[in-house]
């Protein structure tokens, strides 16, 4: 699985903050809310709300009766001809993948960009076979040279800039310098069009598999994901366990949600539909098929009814777009596969609260993130229930906070009844002054220094309003 | 290793553990209404609907009253694009109007794409495929809220036709032309139900291949074909 | 016709740090020919503890709110992000106490953040503010009173309607300030950066008066305005009204 650098988080949101590049790159997301913004207008406010309703019911029956409909997918795939899988975690899906490619002898794999496969980590898995794995996906090809996670679920290589991509072809590829984007894309397009007319095998997410069909569902802009899917001998498909819909025509309900939400598209260029291996009569496809389908710790956010809507997410992006916090740190600091608000719920939730214990707070709880979401998936919410069990959870869960409990004890104790509470507001004002001037204070010790470093922090005041009014309404009574 | 009946199994445990809500008897036992299901609008908005929306999904949008115009368009768009070769599909649109002997006649090679009728085998028909400047197929429905073609590859159907080279030319005739992605699913449940095999594979194509991964800008042609052009005949 | 009666939720922030607000609001009612009480066993509505994950202590809060609040009419408040915490979090909080449900609904129905009452309660659009000195100003869309309660044309519609006083939209209005609470103090950095942008859309209005209907979006980009000597006075709505309204005040 990859590696889990979420603990990290505030370091690597301070490189990202104090990063001019990225600042800029973070800044071009309004194209992306522009987009949205302009692609439910164009559709209707009205039926979207429809969609949105209508896709929302069907995860939740899709979810209640997961175990029925992953059975119904899996059989059907092999009535198609393919071959399913079923991994319990990243390790198990990775053997798998790894016991394909050995049996074929493999020499190259071309990939196409799948969450999922980076949750995995496989391409690293099969390049240590001394198999060549190569994303195709132009902003996946850019990190994978790089050697990085991808930035964004839908935009990979939001943060770098054509330089940065220049600099890299040549430093890897040899290519000379080029400052001209569509020519940096002609190079990738070069290189990768070679790696596509010689793999032996196509790796590809899915971003949905019809149970009703045994069909996998791909979305995709660039057509890298119809050439993984066509060209190769074999195909592996890999996909999260909660990404099955039940019948064909839901795709209708979730195709418009997915473009329109992520890119302000109508459609995305490419939607590939995959039924197992190519038919008898066909020219061309991959001679055998296989599904992958991975549980890798979403049981127990099926299990759990406060975390189960997260399952809901179809990967559109939008939250990240919308997040003034994924729009300041971007998406490194979160240090896993999934960025932003969805990653903030979903990273903790699968790879423990514990191991991304900053995650669940690093969050304003503004709600943006559940405003745009096509699935209206509620993530404050599942955020501060990831709040609560990282402070009073079952040992598994719980992350130690000494002194900020003692002060919530006190606390506690404070807002139990009126007169504490005064007393409290009485002491801190007394405790305050000597640090204010003028009304405010300038500096706190801390924890609240963080506070004063950019803002003054108001002083109490002299009378709070409760003394106010007892004063003077205690004279004329109510 | 988890065998399916142990994956499952888990499932179900974790289902049972929590008491989210009462589940209905039955997986789908009551689909959701459809928002989506409005009244059909006459083929002739169709038509003026998918004009507009292939312009917005930058297809070359092309009208031909019969067959004949349509060859002269392909002729003239695989001249424009300097093609010495065309490669094609079996669609029986392209045969009726004998595109083969119109690009011969304006002194270009027209291949047919297959193993099964043209006799290129699998790696003859990857090198003519990726080496054509122009790939000529039919399609099998065309959507007109999308501006999206699709294509269901089958005997004589190569799946590189409309994928290799840099310019796509998809012929579609208007009675193929459908309101929405639903209809086209609905299409292929009524396929699937009276074929022999499971398997298929379907592309829907709305436009050339695109990327802006680069400080978002966009950027046609990075895999797929980066000019398509759409020809629909008669009215 | 019966007057009108509302208790006061002036919530701690509003209490220890800004009790002006809680007097505007005061006299802002009264003003309109409604009955004000303030019950003095108040306290909090546990929004600290909740964000913080403390959710058993908000419960417990939430569960004292209950008490306090059972006999008034309505409860009105100078903060949409306390409202929201009522309306948004009280019945998950109780949901241990079934027994609770049925109040806690009630509570909820008869809980309002101060433009909603004066707007959507009283039906008032226009106070009757005429302001000394013409003021330019601009209004923040406090995440919650937004999102939960839905908060947007209530506030803009008073202002809309005081003499003197020119409501400029700033851009992305309904961006958060990067408050958070204790986000503000753990991710001070991004809190600040956050900030930074939302004060550059507030500088770009050349606004006299930042308003809006929190005080604790208020503190925080009041904090930083003070911190930079800027021009712009952070200013709650409830003040912001009153300022308009015929002296004496008592």
């Amino acid at each position: 699985m990859t590696e889990v650098l979420s603990a990290r988080f505030k370091s690597q949101a301070a490189e990202a903050l104090g990063n001019v590049t990225i600042q800029e790159s973070l800044d071009r997301l309004v194209n992306f809310r522009q987009g949205r913004v302009d692609a439910i207008a164009e559709y209707g406010q009205d039926r979207w709300d429809a969609l949105s309703d209508r896709a929302r019911e069907i995860k939740r029956d899709t979810l209640e009766h997961l175990d029925e409909y992953l059975d119904q997918l899996s059989r059907q795939v092999e009535r198609a001809g393919g071959h399913i899988f079923f991994a319990t975690d990243a390790q198990e899906a990775n053997d798998y993948v790894a016991k394909v490619a050995a049996a074929h002898d493999v020499k190259t794999v071309i990939k196409s960009k799948s969450m999922v496969s980076e949750e995995m980590g496989v391409a690293a898995v099969l390049e240590s076979m001394g198999i060549e794995a190569v994303e195709t996906d132009l902003g996946e090809y850019i990190i994978q040279l790089a050697r990085e996670a991808p930035y964004h679920i839908i935009a990979p290589a939001l943060h770098k800039s054509k330089e940065e991509v220049s600099e890299l072809f040549q430093r890897i590829l040899g290519t000379p310098a080029e400052s001209d984007i569509t020519a940096l894309a002609g190079i990738a397009r070069q290189v990768l069009r070679e790696k596509f007319l010689q793999a032996d095998m196509g790796m590809t997410g899915a971003n949905f598999g019809v149970a009703e069909t045994g069909t996998i569902v791909m979305v995709t802009n660039e057509g890298n994901g119809r050439m993984c899917s066509s060209l190769p001998r074999v195909q592996v498909a890999t996909m999260g366990m909660e990404r099955v819909i039940p019948r064909l025509r839901d795709v209708a309900t979730y195709l418009p949600l997915l473009t329109r939400s992520a890119t302000g598209q109508r459609i995305s260029s490419y939607v590939s539909f995959v039924t197992g291996p190519r038919r008898r009569d066909e020219e061309d496809g991959p001679q055998e098929f296989h599904l992958v389908i991975l549980d890798n710790g979403r049981s127990r956010m099926l299990a759990d009814p406060e975390l189960r809507e997260a399952l809901y997410c179809i990967r559109c992006g939008a939250c990240l777009n919308a997040c003034p916090v994924y729009g300041k740190v971007g998406g490194h600091a979160y240090g896993w596969v999934y960025p932003g608000p969805i990653g903030a719920v979903v990273t903790p939730s699968l790879v423990g609260v514990p191991r991304a214990k900053d995650l669940p707070f690093a969050s304003t709880l503004c709600g943006a993130c559940r405003d745009v979401c096509p699935l209206k998936i509620d993530i404050p919410r599942m955020l501060l229930k990831l709040r609560s069990d990282a402070v009073e959870g079952p040992a598994e869960t719980r992350v130690p906070r000494r002194v900020e409990s003692l002060m919530m004890r006190v606390w506690r104790r404070t807002v139990a009844g009126p007169r504490l509470f005064s007393l409290a507001g009485k002491a801190a004002s007394a405790a305050q002054w000597p640090l204010s001037r003028r009304g405010a204070l300038r500096w706190l010790p801390p924890p609240l220094s963080g506070w004063t470093r950019s803002r003054d922090f108001p002083r109490a005041a002299m009378r709070p309003f409760r003394a106010r009014w007892r004063n003077h309404e205690g004279r004329h009574g109510r | 290793m988890a065998d399916r009946e142990q994956f499952l199994a888990n499932i179900r445990d974790a289902l049972s553990s929590s008491n989210h809500s009462v589940s209905p008897a039955q997986a789908g036992a009551q689909p959701p209404a459809r928002p989506d299901s409005v009244e059909k609008p006459p083929p002739s908005d169709l038509l003026a609907q998918l004009e507009r929306t292939a312009a917005l999904q930058s297809w070359h949008f092309t009208r031909a009253a019969d067959e004949n115009e349509a060859a002269a368009s392909i002729v003239e768009i695989a001249k424009e694009h300097g093609a010495g070769r065309v490669v094609r599909t079996a669609h029986d649109v392209l045969e009726r109007m004998a595109l083969d002997a119109a690009l011969t006649e304006a002194g270009m090679e027209s291949v047919l794409l297959a193993e099964t009728l043209g006799g290129l085998d699998a790696q003859a028909r990857q090198d003519t495929a990726a080496a054509a400047a122009v790939g000529v197929t039919g399609v099998d429905a065309v959507i007109a809220e999308t501006a999206s073609v699709a294509l269901v590859p089958r005997r004589g159907m190569s799946r590189q036709a409309s994928l290799l080279p840099p310019v796509h030319v998809a012929v579609a005739t208007a009675d193929q032309v459908v309101a929405s992605l639903d209809d086209v699913l609905a299409l292929r449940l009524d396929a699937l139900a009276e074929a022999e095999e499971a398997t298929w594979y379907m592309n829907l194509v709305s436009g050339p291949s695109r990327t802006a991964d680069i400080e978002q800008t966009l950027v046609v042609g990075v895999h797929g074909p980066g000019v398509v052009y759409l020809v629909v005949i008669g009215e | 016709m019966a007057r009108k009666r509302v208790s006061l939720f002036v919530t701690c922030l509003v209490d220890q740090f800004y009790p002006e607000v809680g007097e505007a609001t005061v006299r802002l009612l009264r003003h309109l020919g409604v009955d004000v009480d303030f019950p003095e066993a108040q306290t909090c509505c546990g929004q600290v503890a909740l964000n913080g994950g403390y959710r058993s202590l908000a419960a417990s809060v939430a569960r004292r709110f209950v008490e306090v609040f059972r006999d008034s009419e309505a409860i009105v408040a100078p903060s949409g992000s306390c409202v929201a915490t009522i309306h948004a979090h009280y019945a998950d909080l109780l949901r241990d106490e079934p027994e609770l449900a049925g109040e806690v609904a009630s509570l909820q129905a008869r809980t309002y953040e101060l433009s909603q009452y004066l707007a959507d309660v009283l039906g008032v659009d226009d106070v009757g503010a005429r302001l000394p000195s013409p003021v330019r100003a601009t209004y923040h869309d406090c995440c919650h009173a937004l999102r939960d309660l839905g908060v947007q044309s209530q506030p803009r519609k008073l202002l809309s309607s005081v003499d003197g006083l020119e409501l400029a939209e700033m851009k992305d209005s309904a961006a958060c300030c990067g408050f958070g609470g204790t986000f503000a103090v753990k991710f001070a950095d991004i809190s600040t950066a956050i900030l930074n942008e939302k004060l550059r859309n507030v500088d770009a209005t050349g606004a006299d008066v930042l308003t809006a209907v929190d005080a604790s979006c208020l503190m925080h980009m009041g904090g930083a305005l003070r911190r930079r000597g800027a021009r712009t006075r952070p200013l709650h709505l409830a003040e912001l009204l009153c300022e308009g309204l015929e002296e004496p005040r008592s």
